[in-house]
């Protein structure tokens, strides 16, 4: 045992961080959190996962990463014409990376408790059409026309480690309980916010005026946390799932994850300007780089930084809640799974529908589920997990999203997967 | 339960997996934004390019001139007039100077030599017989030289001639022929001067005409001295003649003094802009006098104007001068057109007065002063106008490689009254001979001939609407590379009246004229 404990601490120390644990709330199997699985078994009152090499990685991108992105014999080629292209209304790039670094839990009188440490990162970023196209192919093609950035282009990331408690328990024969209450402590935050965006560009040919002519106002924020000690950025969270057995075959449940906040300690910084530009004025009698150092001057003046510092913000996690239905047949070995999600994102909320058929082969102690699903990232997105259980203890969990992205599809705009291994003994 | 090793192999295989798809960098494909911005509005004004200073004046209302004004251009000071009333000539001959010339003569030398020393000491006794060889004959005629005067009609005046004998012995007799001009003659006769006896003539001067002369020549006709045998005498250097002539009361009915001729000290530099032909509205030269002697007459001569090519114009002039006052003779327009038309880079003036005065006429320390007033207001008609100032550039730090094409829109917004051709000539100073790069902005609609249309103007020659011209320029890869390696920019502007619609139409240039050149760029960058 205290071999084993060893190795965990040295492998906590030793990997990469990204390894980790999976989330088990989307792909359906039987059992939707391990805590369930750990109350069916009445052999086995203990479960450990193993640490590190626990996972689960979501990408989301629109466009699609293949559309703009290529990789060659030495490098990765970003083609930003491409991206341009393929951009619609706006561009969004999501990456959900979550890993179970430390997993226990054990059964006592019907009770489930464990502990653990989690890590999440999560990095969100949306560039509206035009800011994509203004970057990519310059202001040319917005000549006389007023661009408005809308509240589309940010990015944010958060990155945390949670340190939780979970209590499972069935209320009754119809419902099960599982809650864990998490303290967050925030490693890195930062993000931008666009508040107010625009330009405009006009021309002026055959007119007394300069050729062309610029207006442009901004009110645009950036923060990132100012405090790294042990103690700051401090927050709470909790995870809740809750089943109602309607009858043998038909159960509701639904699973909120993350939900809470962290304090952060972060320094703000914004730039609110309006400036109307049309030329640098200058007679002869001037010096032309002076001049030009003056115009720098007063555009650092108009757009000058206002800096706040140590500010307290309170800031939501990117929790998710789930809302499903699972029909089990006859046989029970045969399940059908619908659920809904909802994901929080920065400015507003990621919808997701599923659909999973789950089919297990006793004699292998095999289970395969292909699922569906679909939200506004991809209508087709056809995923699979494979669950095996090896010598009745150990469990190993592993899944892929979006196949047809894999099998070199054009709807490839989130790549997906994971990893989970755990023991019961 | 799975054994560890077993896990050491899958951490092995991610460990490897994941190394092995890291790759060397990120490079970015397809950039090449192209973007518009306003760059400059550059404001040249006509001050710029014809700063006020040295000779070129801006008016009340900023209409430049070329203004010069001096009151001395030359000065007549009294001295020199009273030098001419009281004029006073003293010269003396010398025996020794008579011996000089008697060495040329081989018949009388040798001997002359044998009774003297020569050169003469300070003092030395001589046989008195050598005086029988001092006669009429050895005697040059000489002459006095004057510069105050060449023609002279005298009214009233005397000629004092005094004759001093500094010889050792007795002039019997003497006859001089005095002429101070041509077909003007005086003999003066004189006997029996004991030495150092000064014998005086004096010559009524009155309706004496001198023309054309500034000496009085002496012709001595008969010189008989005393033989003394061979007694000796004592002879020293200045043993010898001494005359003098001096005019008292003098008054003239007219004396021609010449003033010589010189440069007028004025500074022609605004006119190196502007090219021959040359037109100028109300043009004025003035010359002023201002005399404060009772004198009265007048000061003629010439104002030649040269180009700088060698070219040149004459200009006659003529101006009264009035007893005790001032006095002015003004030439404008067609006298002074062919000046213009040059135009002059210098002035030279070759003058002289013609005055009637008496001695009494002449009274204080103030001088005859001769002055010009030149006022040539630019309003132009036909004229060609080359203007240049400089930029100083510190060029621009960046990859030529990186752009792909660069447009330079502009609107040329002129309000100079004349044509405007407007060029950028790039320079590098560490390479002063050639210039790197000429971008010409060229107005539009022009017939070819890179002119930029002149702003409208009203009858008065006054600007009253400036004229709008937009273009492009598409640079070439060797205009962008030679832009950004600039480090002087060198404004060349030429203002021409060859496109007016009106060909009579004058224009006037202000001070405050000027020309907008305002420029946007238009490029596409690679950045890739």
């Amino acid at each position: 045992m205290i071999k084993q404990i060893r190795f965990i601490l040295v492998l906590l120390v030793s990997l990469h961080p990204l390894y980790a644990q999976i989330s088990l709330e989307s792909n359906n199997l039987d059992i939707s959190i391990k805590e369930e699985l750990l109350m069916h078994d009445t052999s086995s009152f203990h479960l450990i996962q193993i640490p590190l090499l626990s996972f689960d990685i979501d990408m989301y991108s629109k466009p699609g990463i293949s559309t703009f992105l290529e990789t060659t014999h030495n490098s990765i080629l970003i083609d930003l014409k491409s991206y341009n292209h393929h951009v619609d209304d706006f561009s969004i790039h999501l990456v959900d990376i979550q890993n179970s670094l430390l997993y226990y839990a054990f059964e006592h009188r019907q009770n489930v408790y464990s502990f653990g440490l989690t890590h999440r990162f999560f990095l969100e970023s949306s560039f509206s059409s035009e800011l994509v196209s203004l970057i990519v192919d310059g202001n040319y093609q917005y000549l006389n026309q007023t661009i408005n950035f809308d509240d589309n282009n940010y990015i944010s990331l958060c990155n945390y480690f949670s340190l939780f408690f979970g209590y499972t328990k069935n209320i009754n024969e119809q419902f099960l309980l599982s809650t864990k209450l998490k303290l967050i402590k925030g490693v890195i935050e930062l993000g931008t916010n666009n508040h107010n965006f625009s330009f405009l560009f006009n021309d002026n040919f055959e007119t007394v005026n300069n050729p062309f002519s610029a207006e442009i106002n901004t009110d645009i924020e950036y923060f990132i946390n100012s405090d790294y000690h042990l103690l700051s950025n401090l927050g709470f969270a909790t995870d809740l799932y809750l089943d109602y057995n309607y009858n043998e075959m038909l159960t509701f449940y639904t699973k909120v994850s993350d939900l809470g906040f962290i304090v952060w300690d972060e320094n703000q910084y914004s730039s609110q300007g309006y400036f109307q530009f049309e030329g640098l004025d200058y007679e002869l009698d001037q010096l032309l780089s002076s001049e030009f150092n003056n115009l720098q001057d007063t555009l650092i003046d108009i757009f000058d930084i206002k800096e706040t510092f140590n500010v307290h913000k309170l800031r939501m996690l990117p929790f998710n809640i789930h809302l499903g239905v699972k029909y089990t047949f006859d046989n029970q070995l045969s399940q059908i799974n619908a659920s809904y999600a909802i994901q929080k994102l920065y400015n507003n909320l990621l919808h997701t529908g599923h659909f999973s058929y789950v089919r297990y082969f006793d004699k292998y102690g095999f289970s395969m589920i292909p699922s569906y699903s679909f939200n506004k990232f991809n209508y087709l997105n056809f995923s699979i997990m494979l669950n095996k259980r090896w010598r009745n203890s150990f469990y190993t969990n592993f899944w892929l999203d979006n196949m047809l992205g894999f099998m070199g599809l054009p709807n490839n705009s989130n790549i997906g997967g994971g990893v989970d291994l755990y023991i019961l003994f | 339960m799975i054994r560890v090793s077993q896990l050491i192999i899958t951490i092995f295989v991610f460990i490897i997996g994941f190394s092995s798809c890291q790759k060397d960098g990120i490079e970015i494909n397809g950039w090449s934004p192209e973007l518009v911005s306003p760059i400059i509005n550059a404001t040249i004004t006509m001050s710029d390019l014809i700063p006020e200073r040295g000779t070129t004046e801006y008016d009340e209302n900023n209409l430049i001139h070329l203004a010069f004004r001096s009151d001395e251009i030359y000065v007549l000071p009294s001295e020199l007039l009273l030098d001419i009333t009281g004029l006073n000539l003293d010269t003396m001959v010398t025996i020794e100077q008579l011996v000089v010339i008697a060495q040329d003569d081989p018949t009388i030398a040798p001997f002359i030599n044998s009774l003297l020393d020569f050169p003469f000491p300070p003092s030395q006794e001589v046989v008195g017989a050598l005086f029988g060889y001092l006669n009429a004959d050895i005697i040059e005629p000489f002459s006095f030289q004057f510069d105050e005067f060449s023609d002279a009609a005298f009214n009233s005046g005397n000629l004092e001639i005094e004759i001093t004998n500094n010889l050792p012995v007795i002039i019997e007799n003497v006859e001089i022929n005095i002429s101070p001009g041509s077909g003007v003659y005086w003999d003066v006769d004189i006997v029996d001067l004991s030495p150092q006896e000064t014998a005086v003539h004096i010559i009524d001067l009155s309706n004496l005409n001198i023309t054309n002369s500034s000496s009085i020549e002496l012709d001595i006709e008969t010189l008989t001295i005393e033989n003394v045998g061979a007694e000796m005498v004592e002879l020293t250097p200045q043993t010898g003649f001494e005359f003098s002539f001096a005019i008292t009361d003098v008054g003239f009915d007219n004396i021609t003094l010449p003033l010589g001729g010189d440069t007028v000290d004025v500074d022609l530099a605004l006119f190196e802009d502007f090219d021959s032909g040359l037109r100028l509205k109300n043009p004025r030269f003035t010359i002023n006098i201002d005399n404060p002697f009772g004198l009265s007459g007048d000061i003629s001569g010439q104002l030649i104007a040269f180009s700088p090519y060698g070219e040149s114009e004459s200009l006659d002039v003529e101006v009264n001068i009035d007893p005790n006052s001032t006095s002015s003779a003004t030439y404008e327009d067609e006298e002074i057109e062919g000046v213009i038309e040059l135009p002059p880079s210098v002035i030279e003036y070759e003058a002289h007065a013609s005055m009637s005065f008496s001695a009494g006429d002449i009274y204080g320390d103030d001088p005859l002063r001769l002055g010009v007033d030149i006022d040539f207001p630019l309003d132009v008609n036909a004229a060609n106008l080359s203007l240049k100032d400089t930029i100083i550039f510190n060029g621009i730090d960046y990859d030529i490689e990186k752009i792909k094409r660069m447009l330079l829109h502009y609107n040329f917004v002129n309000k100079f009254p004349l044509g405007t051709e407007f060029s950028l000539v790039l320079h590098d100073s560490l390479n002063p001979i050639t210039n790197l790069d000429t971008l010409e902005f060229i107005g539009s609609g022009n017939s070819g001939n890179n002119i930029i249309n002149p702003a409208i103007v009203n009858e008065s020659g006054n600007v009253i609407d400036s004229v709008i011209s937009s273009g492009v320029l598409t640079m070439t890869d060797s205009e962008i590379n030679n832009l950004i390696n600039t480090n002087k920019i060198i404004i060349d502007i030429t203002l021409s009246s060859s496109d007016s619609q009106d060909q009579d139409q004058y224009v006037s240039i202000y001070s405050d004229s000027e020309c907008l050149l305002k420029v946007g760029l238009e490029t596409e960058v690679n950045l890739d």
